[in-house]
């Protein structure tokens, strides 16, 4: 029972050897092939996100410098910026650099970094040297896609962490301990309910310096509710089996009780709905960004470059398109995964034989 | 069921209460404040600090957090809002103005969504895993996956300005009204077209899924497998036991779409010109316009709060199961 | 008068914008003359016809008096008449006024209103009432926030007679001219009773001017009609519509459908989406320079930016020719100081600071901003060279000059955090002078007074010098500027402030921006002031239909 909770938390494939409902589950999902399809777009999604500084960059992946070999790129990837060998690239410009044939180098497949302008080929339409074309800035909008996959990423799962964090937390108290407890949360989750969505956003942004984390953490502040209410209802549910009044009637300790035997049995359901929040939240990004209030500036997200999109819709169709398919691909994988986990965690549902 | 009624009805007391409060202290707290909001529009050339002051105090700035709530709460009792600091109408026209128009279009958007999503999720239960299932499914998620302002722009390029035979703009043309009934009528159907279609797409997904999980519940239930095995036919089984039962949670999902219907959505509106709640809520937080906010946020609590209570209670009240501890 | 009097939002979309500067008895030199005026030639004005303009925001009062965004202004020029006005020249005219007269000593301006002027409603429009408006702006209880400035060295309006009523001055106020050109009298008999901030007529105006309130739809259009009783030359069009869109990619699909005749666009749509041969054919695309100018404003207080090498630096850094040619393909032009380019207290022979890194560089160098722990980042005192840059959120050209400064000061070792505000946010933070750099713009008026917004003793909170700037020989000319009548020696005061704010650049002047804006072949009679074709007398008041109806249904 237990590994259920093991299971469902990963949307990777499980390697190791667990003989309980987790197997099932994942014999269940593998049968389901769009499921499965999505969970590769998604792993491959993750991949991107975290390569991307070495997929488009405007540092060579390897050059020859001063006789001595540099992976600038590379670097990039790590959090090791300050090595001392790479001091001296600091103040390098990698954009001058580009069309300078005598230093020997090895360039990204995307030889652009997302934030470096040119303003003379704003705009310009896809072409060999710019994949997915240029924005109003000049900027290459392949090298901006891949490196706002990471933001789209981040924020579907971040934002979906907090939501969970607090709507489990809420909904378990709720549904565990009922009565006062039960009707003021119940309350409290009521009058999150009741405010417009973008009203507690808007007052967030007013508090909180605009980030890519205040946008997590608005979205994951105002998502809770739904999660809080399926899992205070599922605590109802389990609460009232057999083996939880068993465990109470042993003398075990609520804390034990609720992390031991309730949670990993109530967690399935939640977790599908989770699935679904991190598709809702990347769509609430690209509203943000709408609005002018999504990530800040330099950084590239889908949505951003989407939003910018609308003021250029009948002469860019590429700032409309690439973001957007993006966005639609990665949403849709999202949520057919979601779709895959809730056939297969459903233990009453039965599969068609093959 | 009556004493049931009555605590839920109490209930909305204190949740009424909280949530004035809370969205009272969070405006007031914003930084900004409405007289610094109308000088950053317009900044005069030197206003005096004797106006200054003056403006905060016929706003009512001059006081104490505290105290201004207790005024607004004092007020409301006579169902006084108060007027707006941008416009200085009273707040209560300003929001009858716009409520109107929100609600047409989402109900309009709800009906048809519940139209389309009803049969399709039946359908899709019914021949759970057929062919028609998973394309249908699939084919709803990647709708919900579309962007909904990328998708209003698209459709107002296509049908708005290369056919040119869809209006997109506001809700009736300048001088409709003079045209008689009719051609009004249908000049006000018109223009809800494309703003409908882009607030519905989206949630048929949802709302196909829920009702195909709901009746996949009913159908494994022992009632249905007795009358199949009865031999009454898919048809009959399926509109005679199960639609029935599986209108239970699609009550509850309305109480849950509710407060989206209400509050309205803003980019819509802002892209559609349509003058609705969404876009007046959004103007009032960015101008700190507090009584707007203020009456806005209650009207639509006790709106939503009112609905999910009538939501609550039918279910309540037809099914049987649930018992009202 | 000045276009965009002081009116302006700072909505979602538009590039911020702070007030006005003051002004008064200036004249653009004219040498802008505005591109596509059209030939009417053979088409005779004929009475009839709609015109549909456009307003991004729906207005939130017809008050006059309480009046203050641009899209007010927009209908009250065709709803209410000013005492005086600016002429197509620029030059002062009366218009309500049928005669002024100003005393030797500058203090007393006697104004002798029309015979047999009404308002709309069939009232005469009389001295009571010019008095009655401007006492209304000096009330502290009523927010004419952007009018009271000009009325407060105001002593005492004296009525001599029905027709005749002097503005008595306490002290000589230069732009006290200038200030009767800043008002349009509102009925006494209607606003005199009642609450005046909620009085039904500031929905339902009573007006002075060539056409009729008629209709408004909150958020949807205001209508007006045409005023059969104007005092002037009866005006050609039925009706003046304005549609309230707020997306302005709706609003240029709305003006290629023929649902707009008239749009202010920006620059993309400018040069890339209004450029193909159907357009051309169908608009006339006009580009004026309104008194406006961009800039990014340094906060003279903050560390950063307290020793003026820096700021001259920062100038040096932020590539203004890359930026007009590239960003704005030439439809820009550079400023070097706080004046309207076209008015005669600009001084034009001051040579912007170029884009120089190197330069830029030195400066810093200079000012103790190096690279002591060798980082790659510039740091003083152990503190490193990064500061905030604040603009207002989905303020599309704001964020393209922080991107280009942010990218230019990263290769000198300057790290610039790029802050999107809420506006309110934005604003409050401005007032209190809590920030170390922004993007903003002024709207200026014609008269140079800029005493509100760079002299020393009008800082935040109250005042708008928002950069703290502070220079005693700028105080001293300002104070001048403000009392001196005679042009020439106004022109040489003012141009020794330009060159003094120039040297110590507590902004880096950005540019100044012309609106663009496509109008209608079908409308006839455009004409353009150097401020464009609606804020001046009298403006749009003539336009006509050449063919009597709407383009398109």
């Amino acid at each position: 029972m237990n590994d259920r909770r093991a299971n469902t938390n990963n949307s990777a494939p499980q390697t190791e050897k667990s003989p309980g409902s987790s197997r099932i589950v994942w014999r269940r999902l593998r049968r389901d092939r769009l499921a499965m399809i999505s969970l590769y777009i998604i792993v491959i999604l993750f991949l991107i996100s975290c390569l991307a500084p070495v997929v488009a960059n405007n540092k060579p992946l390897w050059m020859r410098w001063n006789d001595r070999d540099y992976f600038p790129a590379v670097v990039d990837l790590f959090p090791l910026k300050h090595i001392v060998k790479y001091r001296s690239l600091q103040s390098m410009d990698f954009s001058e650099l580009r069309d300078d044939a005598s230093v020997r180098r090895v360039m990204p497949p995307v030889p652009y970094s997302p934030f470096e302008t040119n303003l003379r080929e704003k705009l310009s339409h896809p072409s060999r040297r710019h994949w997915m074309g240029t924005d109003d800035l000049g900027r290459d909008v392949c090298s901006r896609m891949f490196h706002g996959t990471g933001v789209s990423l981040k924020v579907g799962f971040v934002a979906v962490g907090i939501a969970l964090l607090i709507g489990l937390l809420f909904g378990s108290l709720a549904g565990y301990y009922g009565g006062a407890v039960d009707i003021v949360i119940s309350r409290f989750i009521e009058i999150v309910m009741c405010f417009p969505f973008f009203f507690l956003i808007l007052s967030v942004i007013a508090f909180l310096p605009p980030s890519i984390y205040n946008i997590m953490i608005v979205i994951g502040i105002t998502r809770w509710t739904s999660i809080a209410r399926y899992a205070r209802g599922e605590f109802l549910k389990v609460k009232k089996q057999d083996y939880t009044q068993a465990a109470r009637a042993l003398g075990v300790s609520d804390r034990k009780i609720i992390f031991r035997h309730i949670l990993p049995n109530s967690i399935a359901p939640v977790l599908v709905t989770a699935t679904f929040g991190i598709a809702n939240a990347i769509l609430i990004e690209a509203a943000l960004s709408f609005l002018g209030m999504g990530i800040q500036p330099p950084y590239a997200s889908w949505g951003g470059i989407l939003a910018l999109a609308r003021e250029f819709i009948d002469v860019a169709w590429w700032l409309a398109t690439f973001p957007g398919l993006a966005i639609f691909v990665t949403v849709t994988a999202y949520n057919l995964t979601g779709e895959g986990f809730r056939d297969a965690t459903d233990p009453r549902l039965s599969l068609p034989e093959k | 069921m009556l004493t049931y009624t009555l605590r839920r009805l109490a209930y909305l007391i204190p949740t009424l209460l909280g949530i004035t409060i809370v969205t009272f202290v969070i405006i007031s707290l914003a930084p900004g404040d409405p007289v610094d909001m109308m000088r950053s529009g317009v900044m005069s050339s030197g206003i005096s600090q004797e106006s200054y002051n003056e403006m905060r105090r016929l706003y009512g700035l001059d006081k104490p957090i505290h105290v201004r709530y207790i005024i607004w709460l004092r007020r409301l009792v006579t169902f006084d809002f108060g007027n707006s600091f941008l416009d200085h109408r009273p707040v209560i026209k300003k929001i009858s103005e716009r409520l109107p128009p929100t609600l047409i279009l989402n109900i309009a958007s709800l009906f048809l969504a519940l139209l389309l999503s009803i049969p399709l999720g039946l359908y899709s239960a019914v021949r759970q895993y057929s062919l028609f299932d998973k394309v249908g499914g699939t084919v709803l998620y990647m709708l919900y996956s579309l962007p909904e302002f990328w998708v209003a722009l698209l459709l107002i390029m296509l049908f708005g300005v290369k056919l040119q035979v869809l209006p997109f703009i506001g809700m009736e043309s300048v001088g409709a009204r003079d045209l008689g009934f009719f051609p009004y009528l249908l000049d006000r159907i018109l223009h809800m077209i494309l703003p409908t279609i882009c607030l519905t797409y989206g949630s048929l997904a949802f709302l196909s899924r829920f009702v195909r999980g709901s009746t996949l519940e009913v159908i494994r239930q022992d009632y249905v497998r007795t009358a199949k095995a009865k031999g009454l036919g898919d048809a009959r089984v399926v509109y005679k036991h199960v639609f029935k039962n599986t209108l239970i949670p699609v009550l509850t999902l309305l109480g849950i779409l509710l407060p989206t219907i209400i509050s309205g959505s803003v980019i819509l509106e802002f892209i559609f010109s349509w003058p609705g709640i969404g876009a007046l809520f959004f103007e009032s937080v960015l101008s700190r316009d507090y009584p707007t906010v203020m009456g806005l946020s209650f009207i639509t609590a006790v709106m939503v709060l009112l609905s999910t209570l009538i939501a609550d209670l039918l279910c309540a009240w037809s099914d049987p199961r649930i018992t009202y501890e | 008068m000045s276009f965009l009097k002081r009116g302006f939002l700072c909505g979602l979309l538009i590039l911020v914008a702070l007030g006005p500067l003051a002004s008064c008895g200036g004249r653009g030199n004219g040498d802008e003359t505005a591109t596509g005026k059209q030939s009417d030639s053979g088409v005779k004005p004929a009475p009839g016809g709609v015109v549909f303009r456009h307003l991004e925001s729906d207005c939130k009062t017809l008050n006059w008096v309480l009046s203050t965004t641009i899209y007010e202004v927009y209908v009250h020029r065709y709803l209410s008449d000013y005492l005086l006005d600016y002429d197509q020249n620029l030059e002062i005219v009366p218009v309500l006024a049928e005669d002024y007269e100003i005393s030797k000593d500058h203090l007393r301006i006697t104004v002798t209103l029309k015979d047999s002027i009404f308002w709309h409603d069939g009232q005469p429009i009389t001295v009571e009432d010019v008095k009655f408006t401007v006492e209304k702006i000096l009330d502290p209880s009523v927010p004419a926030v952007n009018k009271e400035g000009w009325f407060t060295k105001l002593d005492k309006m004296e009525i001599t007679d029905d027709r005749t009523i002097v503005f008595v001055w306490k002290e000589p106020y230069a732009p006290s001219l200038h200030a009767l050109t800043q008002l349009a009298p509102i009925p006494k008999h209607i606003y005199g009773e009642g609450d005046f901030l909620s009085h039904p007529a500031n929905r339902k105006p009573v007006g002075s001017g060539a056409f009729k309130f008629e209709e408004w739809q909150t958020s949807r259009y205001i209508s007006l009609v045409r005023n059969e009783n104007y005092h002037g030359e009866p005006p050609y069009l039925d009706r003046v519509v304005f549609k309230i869109i707020p997306d302005r990619p709706v609003a240029l699909n709305a003006l290629k459908t023929g649902e707009l005749d008239e749009m202010r666009v920006r620059q993309p749509q400018w040069e890339l989406q209004t450029n193909d041969a159907d357009f051309l054919k169908r608009f006339n695309k006009a580009h004026y320079y309104v008194p406006q100018y961009n800039y990014l404003a340094w906060n003279c207080r903050s560390i950063w930016f307290e020793d003026k090498r820096v700021r001259r630096a920062m100038t040096m850094l932020f590539d203004r020719e890359k930026i007009n040619s590239e960003l704005y393909s030439g439809f820009a032009k550079i400023v070097t100081g706080p004046f309207y380019i076209n008015s005669w207290a600009y001084d034009s022979s001051i040579e912007p600071f170029p884009f120089n890194p190197v330069e830029a560089k030195r400066l810093l160098d200079e000012a103790g901003w190096t690279d002591h722990d060798n980082d790659g980042i510039r740091d003083k005192d152990d503190l490193k060279f990064e500061f905030d840059f604040f603009i207002t959120s989905g303020n599309r050209i704001g964020m393209q000059y922080a991107e280009l400064l942010q990218e230019e000061c990263g290769k000198v070792g300057i790290v610039v955090k790029i802050r999107q505000l809420e506006g309110a946010t934005f604003f409050d933070r401005m007032f209190k002078g809590e920030y170390d750099s922004c993007a903003l713009a002024w709207r200026l008026e014609y008269d140079p007074d800029l005493y509100d917004t760079f002299h020393s003793s009008q800082v935040p909170p109250i005042g708008l010098n928002h950069t703290f700037y502070s220079n005693p020989e700028v105080d001293a000319l300002l104070e001048r500027g403000r009392v001196e009548f005679d042009k020439e020696k106004r022109k040489e005061i003012y141009h020794k402030v330009h060159r003094l704010i120039h040297e110590d650049q507590p902004y880096t002047f950005v540019n100044s921006v012309p609106d663009k804006r496509p109008i209608n072949k079908r409308i006839g009679n455009v004409v353009f002031s150097p401020n464009g074709p609606f804020d001046f007398y009298p403006g749009a008041n003539y336009w006509f239909v050449k063919d009597g109806k709407k383009e398109t249904d």
